[in-house]
């Protein structure tokens, strides 16, 4: 990873800035291959969830539990996508599957480390799950990107955050707020369009009656490249401020200016 | 050609300015995240005055009968407009590109030349909130801002306005160097340093965030520049990040008022 080709300016930023700069990131930079990845992940899943509901005919419960299972994967995915998109000159989806596949294995660790972590915060009636989501916040960056399995992802995820924890409780209801706001978005423009205006009624569900519907469904996937591109932009704050990215970028082009000076005057 | 294109100018989330003289500043601009909690800010202000006004509809109404019922709906629809279409223009002018919100988030309208707001630019940004509105929740608003290197929406294009965000910024605490600097070691230094104002700034930053890096990264680090530095003043480079911390102590000292 060479910092110096990274495709945002390194520096510690605000919470409101990384979530900014995460909106431009995802509909300028990396829009085309999150397009493209869309097309093979998430259209899918999607179908997926659908089938479930309408050619089996389950509970939408059900169905929103399929989608919250499968849903840290293609978040990984994602991740692997950005880190690409940012620090890699070659990017395409091939290339990142590739190295999404190469980390399925931990990426299953951490999975199950994740849902351990759900079950003990639903025991203790949602009092610890909080925190358990502040230590999880990380997790998909220790395991895809340090290249840490199981426990040991764990435990970078936790001292990654553990000198912010405000911040990262604050980025936590942040993408809560974004994965709710696309669910609410994508039901609003859906039903404001096939009801409200071409009046064709409801035929896929209303999720304010449904408890589900198919925008809502796909609100919450679209949601997922934001979700993991804003996650992604805390992490390289987190690391710009702990490692001194920025200060090494200076360094670096401090040596460069005077080897520059040293070839000259030779 | 666009991949290196892409490289050399990495995003962010500032907005350079250039003046006539060929100065160059950069503003750090709003981008959705902050506007939008301006916006929910004012939407909640104009939301109680309206109230205000419909409680005072009421007791009118009860006081005189149903007689004025419709003008009562009247007037509030009157208010109504006016809130809608008036009070961003009329905040923005009176507080020079603040309204409630914004002041609350440090944010102000300027123009993309970095020139106070003027009226008719106000009136026009905020004449096409409605354009950016649709089909709603501002959806077309926040993908325009999304494409744009400024976040501008369609409003701002048009009258030429973007919106900045003001940092307060305090100044600087001196820097204190622990243990404090001998004279023997200052006297081991050249009076006049020979770095440039880029480097004593790189030199500065990195002493002002080195509690925060963990020793061994803080000696990585202070080892990239400080033997560069040393063998440029023909001195011995023991502890580097020491030599770094020496440095700013003597630049500081020149800098210093008599």
């Amino acid at each position: 990873m060479n910092l110096g080709d990274a495709a945002i300016v390194l520096r510690p930023r605000s919470l409101t800035e990384v979530m900014d700069l995460a909106f431009r990131l995802c509909f300028s930079l990396a829009f085309s291959l999150y397009a493209r990845l869309t097309l093979v992940a998430i259209v899918p899943l999607l179908a997926g969830c659908l089938a479930l509901r309408y050619a089996l005919d389950a509970s939408w419960l059900l169905v929103w539990l399929a989608a919250f299972l499968t849903v840290p994967f293609v978040e990984a995915l994602f991740t692997v996508a950005v880190s690409q998109i940012i620090f890699s000159p070659s990017i395409t989806p091939r290339a990142v599957f590739a190295l999404f596949c190469k980390r399925f294995g931990a990426l299953l660790g951490s999975f199950v480390v994740r849902i351990v972590g759900l079950v003990i915060g639903v025991v203790t009636f949602l009092v610890l799950l909080p925190f358990v989501g502040i230590r999880l916040l990380l997790l998909d960056e220790a395991c895809m990107l340090e290249g840490l399995s199981g426990m040991r992802a764990y435990e970078r995820a936790q001292r990654l955050v553990a000198s912010r924890t405000g911040d990262a409780f604050l980025v936590l209801l942040m993408l809560l707020g974004a994965r709710f706001g696309g669910v609410l978005t994508a039901e609003l423009l859906f039903d404001g369009l096939v009801n409200d205006l071409l009046q064709f009624g409801r035929p896929f569900g209303w999720f304010f009656h449904d408890g589900g519907s198919l925008a809502a469904l796909a609100g919450f996937f679209l949601a997922v490249p934001f979700v993991s591109t804003a996650r992604f932009l805390y992490y390289i704050d987190t690391r710009t401020r702990e490692d001194g990215w920025d200060i090494q970028l200076r360094f670096t082009a401090i040596r460069a200016r005077a080897a520059q000076e040293r070839r000259r005057a030779a | 050609m666009a991949e290196q294109a892409r490289r050399l100018q990495p995003i962010d989330t500032t907005a350079e300015i250039e003046t006539p003289e060929h100065v160059r500043f950069h503003y750090p601009v709003a981008g959705p995240a902050r506007r939008v909690v301006a916006w929910a800010l004012d939407w909640l202000i104009r939301g109680a005055v309206l109230l205000l006004f419909a409680f005072i509809a009421l007791l009118g109404g009860l006081a005189v009968g149903d007689a004025v019922s419709g003008l009562s709906t009247g007037f509030l629809l009157v208010i109504l407009f006016l809130l809608e279409w008036g009070y961003y223009t009329l905040w923005e002018v009176a507080w020079n590109g603040r309204t409630p919100g914004k002041r609350a988030l440090d944010l102000r309208v300027v123009s993309v030349h970095g020139h106070p707001l003027r009226t008719g630019d106000s009136f026009l940004r905020n004449l096409l909130r409605a354009a950016d509105f649709l089909p709603l929740g501002y959806a077309i608003g926040l993908v325009v801002m999304a494409r744009d290197s400024r976040f501008r929406r369609l409003g701002d294009m048009v009258a030429g306005t973007m919106v900045i965000v003001e940092e307060r910024r305090a100044v600087a605490s001196a820097l204190r160097i622990d243990p404090p600097p001998t004279p023997k070691e200052l006297a081991s230094l050249p009076q006049r340093l020979p770095l440039s104002g880029d480097e004593l700034e790189a030199i500065e930053l990195f002493l002002r965030r080195k509690e925060g890096l963990g020793p061994a990264r803080e000696e990585e680090l202070a080892a990239m520049v400080a033997p560069l530095f040393a063998s440029r003043m023909g001195i011995r480079n023991k502890d580097s990040a020491r030599l770094l911390a020496l440095l700013h102590a003597r630049a500081s000292e020149r800098r210093r008022p008599l």
